[in-house]
C-alpha cells in the first residue's frame, strides 16, 4: 500500500493490523440482540439480517429525528443536482474483510437505511457464512428499489465499488449503476479541512453532532478479525459490538446529512462555534463559482475576531484576488493594506503593482516595495527578494525618466 | 593453430591478416547466404490491413510468417521459434489484428513481455500498423485501442485503460500483482479476451518460470470465469526443448513453427581465445581488453559493431577507453544499458537502425527482441551465461543482403574456456533445456493462495492440470492458516490482505530484505531472507544491475541492508559451514563406477566468513569472519560416494612420485630435527623408527608454498611411517581431486542445466558420515524443494562428467588454474592430475592419463 493511500485511510480513522486488538468482552447485549435476528429467503438461498426503526422520538446527539421528519421537503447541496428527496436516499455503510479493492475483499456486513413511513428503517445484512452472499446481494437489490441517491462516507471510493465487484463475482447484474452519490466525506473534507485533522465519521459525529457512542462500540478496524474469529468458533455474542458500530455509522450518516444540508445551504455567514467554517464555506462557494456567496463568507471570515491570523490572511488573499478579477480595485486595495498590516509580502507586492501600473503613482509603489524589502530583512524568508529588488530597480528607473 | 578460413568475407579476411588475430582464433564457422522464401498476403487478410502494411513498405511476407498466420487463424496455440530477426512480431500481430477487424466476437489480446523496455519497443512497432489502419477510416471502426499497462503507468490513467483497451502490453509481474487480483475491474477486457501472446517465453525458466506457469494457470481460471477460452501464442529463442518446455509452461498442446525463411547474407562466427600472458598461473589477456581492441579496429574501418558485455560498468569503461583512444567523444560511438532513460534508449536504438551509430557497447539489455536491425559485427565479450543468450547475441549480427560476422571472445572462466575450444556446443549441439516445475510445493502453495483470493475454489476444481486431490491438501493448509473458510465444500477467502503482495515472481523465500542505498536512502532492490545471508552480509560486495555496492550493514530484524555505491577491484564470496542430512532417496542408478543417487536432503547452512577475491585474476586477498544465524533448506540433490576400490586405485597411482620435489639444501638437517622432535615414531600409528622406515610429511602440501623455507617450517612437518604416509597422501589426493571436481562442476553445471550459478551448490567431503566415512560428492539446488535441476543432472551425469573432463585435459596450465580445476594457490585446490585421475576412476577409464 502506498503511503499516500495509507495516510488517506488513516485520516478516515482506520487502523492497520490487529496489533492493538483487545479481547472482546462477553457482553450482555450480545444475548438480547439475537432475538431481533431475522432470516430471509429468496431464490439464491437464505440470508440473515436485523431490521431496526428509528422514529420521531429518537435523539442522535444534538439532532432530534422528529425535527428531520418534520422537514422532509426537497433539498439540494452545492455542486450536485437540486431537488433531491429524502425518501429516495439510502444510507450505506459496509464492514469488509479488508481494505483492498481486490476480488478477495467482501462485505460481511452491509448496513442500509431509508425512510419508510416517518421512520428511518435500518437493515443490517450479515453473512453468517460467506456462502450467503448471493442471497444477501439479491435482497439488497430489492431494498434499493426506488432509490436514487446513495449517501455514504467514502462510499464512492470504497463501499460501492466493493459491492459492485461482488455482483460481478456472482454473475449478477449490479444495481449500483445509476445512482447519484452523496459522499459526505467530500463535504466533511471541504468543511473541516482547516479545523480538524481527524475527519473520520466517528470523530465528526462527536464534534459536530455531539454524539458519543456507548461502551458497546467496537472500532471498525477490529471488525474483520472478529469476523474471522466468528467463522472459526461460531460464537455470535462477540458480534453485537460490530452491529452497534455499523448501526451508528448509518444513523450518523442520516443525521449528518440533515446537519450538512443546513450548513451548506446557509446564505449568511455565522461561525457556529467553528472558527474556520466561514472560510471553508467561502472556498466551497468559490470552487462552485458562487462568487457572491463566496465574497460574503470571505468577508465574514475576515471580520471574525477569533480567526487565526494565518487563516485570516488566506481569506484576505483569496478575496482580494476575487476583487482584482472582477475589477473592484478599491476593495482589493483595502484588503492588501490589511494584509500588509499582517506583514504579508505578497500583499505589499500587489499594492506596488497596483500603484505602479494602475495609478502610476511611483512614490506609493516604491513605498510598498521598500516596505516589502524591509519586512524581508526582518524575517528569515528571502524567497521574494529577487522579485522585490527587480521591481525596485524598474520603478526607480521609471521615476528617473519621468523626472 | 591452423584455422581454415572459408568465409571469403572481405573484412573478416582483412581482420585475419593480423597475426595476433589469426593465431588466437580457435574456430571459424561460416553460414552461406540464403535468398529467402516469400509468399503473397493471405486471401483472408483484410484489405485495410494490407494497405497499412504496404504503407509501411511491406509488400509480401516470409513463408514462415504466412505459416504462423494460418495456424493462428485456425485457432491453434502456436510457438514461433524462427530465430532472431525473422519478423516474429508481424507473424503473430497480423492474425490477431485481422481477426479483431474481421471476426465477430471476442478479439482482445494480452501481450506479455519479460521487461518493460520490450513492451514499449513492441508498442512502437504495433503503432506503425495501427496508425495506418486508423488513418484509412474516419468512422474509427478500425481504431484499435492499444496500451502498455505496467508499473510505470500512472494511477490516473489506469482506469481509462481498463475501460478502453483492446490490446494490453504488460509483464508477468503486473498480471500477477495488478491484474488478476483485481480482475473484477477488468471485467470488460476479460469478457472479450481471446489471445495471449507470450514473447521471449524462454526467459521464463527456473524459479521465475515456475512462478509464471502458475500465473498462467490463474489467468486461465479467471478467463474461464468470464467465459473465455484462451489461445496462446509464444515466441522463443533457441532452446533445447522448445515444445516440451512451452507445453509444460502453458499446459496446452502447441504447434511449433521453426523454419526461418527470411533472407540472410553470408555470415562468419569466429571464436577467439585471448593469448596467455602468464603461463605459470595460466592467466590470459582479459576478454575485456581484447574485445575493446577488436572493436576499435572495426571502428577505424567504419564497420558497424555491437559489443555485448557482462556488466554495466564494463560498458561504461569501454566507452571511456575508446573515447580516450580517439581523444574525443564521437557521436557515432555510444553505450547502452538498463538504467538509461527510456527516451535515450529509444534514440540509441533508432540511431543504431539508421546506421549513424557505428560502435555501441551494450549489456544484455539489447539481447532480447528490441528492434535494432541487423548489425554488421557483433562481439561477445565473454560467455553471457547461457547458450541460448549466446545464440541471441550472435544472432544480432546478420544482414539480409550483406556480409556480417560475430566474435566470441572467451574470458578465463572454465565455461568460457570450454566453449571457445568446443564451439560445437554453441553451433551444433542442442542448447540447454529450459526447466520449470510449476508444482514445486512452495510456489504452488503461494499461487493457490492467490488463486483462492481471486475466485473461490469448490470441491472437484482443478488448478491447471492439477486434479482436486492434489490441490485439496494445500487448500486445507490455507484453511488452517485462517485465510480460507471452508463451508459446503467451498473455500472462501476471508483474509484481510491481498496474498499476491507477498509473492515475488522473481525469487522464492517469503521474507525479503530490502536493499537501501545509503546516500539516496532509496530502495534499489530486494533479496529473499535466505539469500541475504550470503549475498548481502556486512562487507559483501553486491552487484545490482551491473553496479557494485558495498554492504555496510545487514539488519535482519528490520529486514534491510544498507549499501554504498562503490567500485572495488574485488568481489566477495561467502564461506559456509554446511551440514547435510539425507531425507530420502528417490532413485539410484549406476553411472560407470559409482552409484548416483537422487533424492531429498536438508541442508543447514551457516555463513561463517567471507573471502575478498580480485576480479582481475580471481586471487583471494582476505578472509573475514561473520556471525550470522543458520538457515535450513529442504531441496533436491544428487550424490555419490567413492568406493574403497576407487580410493585404492588412486592410492596405487603414485601420481605424486612422478614429480619429486626439491626440498632444499637444509632438508637433511630439518629431517633429523623433526624425527628427534617426534621421538622417532610414526605420529599416526606409533610405529618405532628402529623397526620401520620413517618419512616426513608436509601437512600443507609442499608445492603450495612460494618458498622452501616456509614449506619446511617445523610446524608443517610431521613424522609418519611409510604405510601411514601413503594413506595420508592418498587422502590429500582424494581431497584435492574432489575439490577440483567441485570447482569444475560448480562452474560447468549451469551450462548443462540452463540455470544461474547461484541456483546450485556443490559439496564434497573426503570422509563423510553420510556414506560410512567414504569420500562423498554431492550437488543440490538452492531452490526450496527443487525445480527439477537435479533430476535432470541425475539423468545426464555420465555424459556430463565425460564432457567436462575434456576441459581439464585441454587446459594448457600445468597444475590447475581458474579455467579448469581452480587456482593452484588455494589449499585443497590445484589438483589437476588428481582431479583427472578421480574423474577417470569414476568413469572406469583407469588407463587414460
Amino acid at each position: 500500500m502506498n503511503d499516500e493511500l495509507e495516510r488517506k485511510i488513516k485520516e478516515l480513522g482506520l487502523h492497520f493490523g490487529a496489533r492493538n486488538l483487545r479481547p472482546a468482552e462477553k457482553r450482555e447485549q450480545g444475548r438480547h440482540f439475537l432475538k431481533e435476528v431475522q432470516v430471509g429467503e429468496n431464490r439464491l438461498g437464505s440470508f440473515f439480517y436485523i431490521d431496526k426503526k428509528y422514529g420521531g422520538n429518537y435523539q442522535h446527539g444534538d439532532i432530534a429525528f422528529a425535527e428531520i421528519f418534520k422537514n422532509l421537503s426537497e433539498f439540494s447541496l452545492p455542486d450536485v443536482a437540486t431537488n433531491l428527496r429524502w425518501n429516495e436516499c439510502v444510507f450505506l455503510y459496509t464492514q469488509t474483510t479488508g481494505l483492498s479493492q481486490s476480488a478477495g475483499t467482501f462485505a460481511f456486513m452491509v448496513g442500509v437505511a431509508k425512510i419508510v413511513d416517518n421512520h428511518l428503517l435500518l437493515r443490517q445484512y450479515f453473512l453468517k457464512s460467506p456462502s450467503e452472499e448471493a442471497a444477501m446481494l439479491h435482497d439488497l437489490e430489492n431494498f434499493l428499489f426506488g432509490i436514487k441517491n446513495i449517501v455514504s462516507y467514502n462510499g464512492i471510493g470504497f463501499d460501492v465499488p466493493i459491492l459492485r465487484h461482488r455482483y460481478i463475482l456472482h454473475k449478477m447484474r449490479s444495481p449500483f449503476v445509476n445512482y447519484e452519490h452523496l459522499d459526505l466525506l467530500k463535504y466533511s473534507r471541504a468543511l473541516w479541512r482547516y479545523q480538524f485533522e481527524d475527519r473520520s465519521l466517528k470523530s465528526i459525529e462527536a464534534r459536530i453532532l455531539k454524539y458519543t457512542r456507548t461502551s458497546e462500540e467496537i472500532p471498525g478496524w477490529m471488525a474483520p478479525e472478529i469476523y474471522r474469529q466468528f467463522l472459526k468458533t461460531g460464537n455470535f455474542s462477540e458480534f453485537s459490538g460490530v452491529f452497534y458500530h455499523n448501526a451508528m455509522d448509518v444513523v450518523s450518516l442520516f443525521a449528518l446529512l440533515y446537519h450538512y444540508i443546513r450548513i451548506l445551504n446557509a446564505r449568511v455567514e455565522d461561525s457556529n462555534d467553528f472558527e474556520t467554517i466561514n472560510f471553508a464555506m467561502a472556498r466551497l462557494h468559490e470552487k462552485n463559482n458562487n462568487i457572491e456567496l463566496s465574497i460574503r463568507f470571505y468577508q465574514g471570515a475576515i471580520d471574525q475576531p477569533d480567526l487565526s491570523s494565518a487563516v485570516k490572511l488566506r481569506a484576505i488573499i483569496q478575496l482580494s484576488q476575487i476583487y482584482k478579477r472582477i475589477g473592484n480595485f478599491p476593495k482589493a486595495v483595502l484588503l492588501w493594506e490589511l494584509g500588509s498590516e499582517l506583514t504579508d509580502i505578497n500583499c505589499m507586492i500587489e499594492l506596488a503593482k497596483y500603484f505602479e501600473h494602475k495609478e502610476r503613482s511611483y512614490q506609493q509603489a516604491i513605498f510598498w516595495v521598500e516596505k516589502g524589502l524591509q519586512t524581508i530583512s526582518l524575517s528569515n524568508d528571502f524567497g521574494l527578494y529577487q522579485e522585490l529588488s527587480y521591481r525596485q530597480r524598474r520603478i526607480l528607473q521609471k521615476m528617473e525618466k519621468n523626472g | 593453430m591452423q584455422i581454415h578460413n572459408n568465409s571469403h568475407i572481405p573484412f573478416v579476411e582483412n581482420w585475419l591478416e593480423k597475426k595476433l588475430n589469426r593465431e588466437n582464433v580457435t574456430h571459424i564457422h561460416t553460414k552461406p547466404e540464403y535468398s529467402g522464401e516469400f509468399c503473397n498476403f493471405p486471401d483472408s487478410l483484410d484489405s485495410s490491413l494490407i494497405q497499412a502494411l504496404q504503407r509501411n513498405g511491406i509488400e509480401r511476407l516470409y513463408s514462415h510468417q504466412c505459416e504462423c498466420y494460418q495456424e493462428i487463424m485456425a485457432g491453434k496455440n502456436v510457438l514461433i521459434n524462427t530465430g532472431t530477426a525473422s519478423g516474429k512480431t508481424l507473424a503473430f500481430f497480423l492474425p490477431i489484428i485481422n481477426s479483431k477487424i474481421k471476426v465477430e466476437g471476442a478479439g482482445n489480446a494480452l501481450f506479455i513481455f519479460p521487461t518493460k523496455a520490450l513492451a514499449y519497443d513492441q508498442l512502437q512497432q504495433y503503432r506503425l500498423i495501427l496508425t495506418e489502419l486508423k488513418r484509412q477510416d474516419r468512422s474509427s471502426e478500425l481504431e484499435i485501442p492499444c496500451f502498455v499497462y505496467d508499473g510505470d503507468t500512472p494511477q490516473s490513467k489506469r482506469a481509462s485503460i481498463r475501460k478502453e483497451a483492446s490490446l494490453i502490453l504488460t509483464n508477468p509481474d503486473m498480471i500477477h500483482y495488478a491484474i488478476l487480483p483485481y480482475h473484477t475491474h477488468w471485467e470488460r477486457f476479460f469478457s472479450e479476451l481471446r489471445y495471449v501472446v507470450i514473447d521471449e517465453i524462454h526467459t521464463y525458466r527456473g524459479v521465475f518460470g515456475s512462478h509464471v506457469a502458475n500465473v498462467i494457470r490463474r489467468l486461465k481460471r479467471i478467463a474461464e470465469f468470464y467465459g473465455r477460452n484462451l489461445q496462446f501464442i509464444s515466441t522463443t529463442a533457441t532452446i533445447g526443448n522448445p515444445k516440451e518446455f512451452v507445453e509444460n509452461l502453458l499446459e496446452e498442446p502447441i504447434t511449433i513453427v521453426k523454419e526461418n525463411t527470411a533472407p540472410q547474407g553470408k555470415k562468419s562466427i569466429l571464436f577467439y581465445n585471448p593469448p596467455i600472458e602468464n603461463p605459470q598461473l595460466g592467466l590470459r589477456k582479459s576478454a575485456f581488453a581484447e574485445s575493446n581492441r577488436i572493436a576499435q579496429e572495426f571502428a577505424d574501418q567504419n564497420l558497424q559493431t555491437l559489443v555485448f558485455q557482462i556488466s554495466r560498468r564494463s560498458v561504461e569503461m569501454s566507452l571511456k577507453l575508446v573515447q580516450d583512444h580517439y581523444g574525443k567523444k564521437l557521436p557515432s560511438i555510444q553505450a547502452y544499458r538498463s538504467g538509461y532513460l527510456a527516451d535515450e534508449r529509444r534514440d540509441l536504438e533508432a540511431k543504431l537502425r539508421n546506421g549513424s551509430i557505428k560502435l555501441l557497447f551494450s549489456t544484455n539489455a539489447l539481447e532480447l527482441g528490441m528492434d535494432i536491425g541487423g548489425m554488421q559485427n557483433v562481439i561477445l565479450c565473454g560467455y553471457p551465461g547461457s547458450i541460448s543468450s549466446t545464440l541471441q547475441q550472435i544472432g544480432r549480427s546478420g544482414r539480409k543482403n550483406d556480409y556480417s560476422s560475430a566474435y566470441f571472445i572467451a574470458n578465463s572462466s572454465p565455461l568460457d574456456q570450454f566453449l571457445v575450444n568446443h564451439p560445437e556446443f554453441i553451433l551444433l549441439r542442442n542448447p540447454e533445456s529450459a526447466l520449470i516445475d510449476a508444482n514445486n510445493q512452495l510456489i504452488l502453495l503461494q499461487h493457490l493462495r492467490a488463486a483462492a483470493s481471486e475466485l473461490s475454489f469448490e470441491k472437484g476444481d482443478c488448478f491447471g492440470v492439477l486434479p482436486w486431490e492434489t490441490i485439496q491438501p494445500l487448500l486445507d493448509v490455507i484453511v488452517a492458516e485462517g485465510s480460507l473458510h471452508l463451508i459446503d465444500d467451498r473455500y472462501y477467502w476471508v483474509g484481510s490482505q491481498v496474498p499476491t503482495r507477498e509473492i515475488n515472481l522473481r525469487n522464492m523465500n517469503g521474507g525479503v530484505i530490502k536493499l537501501i542505498e545509503e546516500k539516496s536512502n532509496r530502495v534499489i532492490g530486494q533479496v529473499d531472507y535466505g539469500s541475504s545471508l550470503w549475498m548481502v552480509h556486512a562487507g559483501a560486495v553486491y552487484m545490482h544491475q551491473g553496479e557494485e555496492y558495498l554492504v555496510k550493514e545487514l539488519n535482519l530484524d528490520d529486514g534491510l541492508a544498507v549499501l554504498a555505491n562503490r567500485n572495488y577491484p574485488y568481489y566477495t564470496q561467502a564461506k559456509r559451514d554446511t551440514k547435510i542430512k539425507i531425507i530420502d532417496t528417490l532413485s539410484s542408478r549406476s553411472v560407470e563406477k559409482v552409484i548416483a543417487h537422487f533424492g531429498n536432503i536438508e541442508v543447514t547452512n551457516k555463513i561463517v566468513a567471507f573471502d575478498e577475491i580480485l576480479w582481475q585474476n580471481h586471487q583471494k586477498i582476505a578472509t573475514r569472519p561473520l556471525e550470522l544465524p543458520e538457515i535450513k533448506l529442504t531441496t533436491q540433490a544428487i550424490w555419490f560416494s567413492l568406493s574403497e576400490e576407487i580410493v585404492e586405485h588412486l592410492r596405487e597411482r603414485k601420481l605424486w612420485l612422478s614429480n619429486v620435489n626439491d626440498y632444499g639444501s637444509d632438508w637433511e638437517i630439518t629431517r633429523v630435527l623433526v624425527h628427534a622432535r617426534d621421538a622417532n615414531t610414526c605420529q599416526s600409528c606409533g610405529a618405532d623408527g628402529k623397526q620401520t622406515i620413517l618419512h616426513i610429511h608436509h601437512i600443507k602440501p609442499f608445492r603450495l608454498f612460494d618458498s622452501i623455507k616456509d614449506a619446511n617450517q617445523l610446524s608443517n612437518l610431521v613424522t609418519l611411517c611409510q604405510p601411514c604416509h601413503r594413506r595420508v597422501e592418498a587422502n590429500v589426493r582424494v581431497r584435492s581431486g574432489l575439490a577440483g571436481l567441485q570447482y569444475l562442476v560448480r562452474n560447468m553445471a549451469p551450462l548443462y542445466l540452463m540455470c544461474d550459478f547461484q541456483d546450485i551448490e556443490v559439496f564434497s567431503d573426503p570422509s563423510s558420515d553420510l556414506c560410512g566415512g567414504q569420500p562423498l560428492f554431492l550437488m543440490h539446488e538452492n531452490i526450496p524443494y527443487g525445480i527439477g535441476l537435479m533430476e535432470h543432472m541425475h539423468a545426464i551425469l555420465g555424459t556430463f562428467l565425460s564432457e567436462i573432463v575434456q576441459q581439464i585435459k585441454e587446459c594448457p596450465c600445468s597444475n590447475g588454474c581458474p579455467s579448469c580445476v581452480g587456482p593452484e594457490t588455494e589449499l585443497g585446490y590445484g589438483g589437476k592430475l588428481e582431479t583427472l585421475a578421480l574423474i577417470y576412476e569414476i568413469l572406469g577409464r583407469h588407463n587414460e592419463r
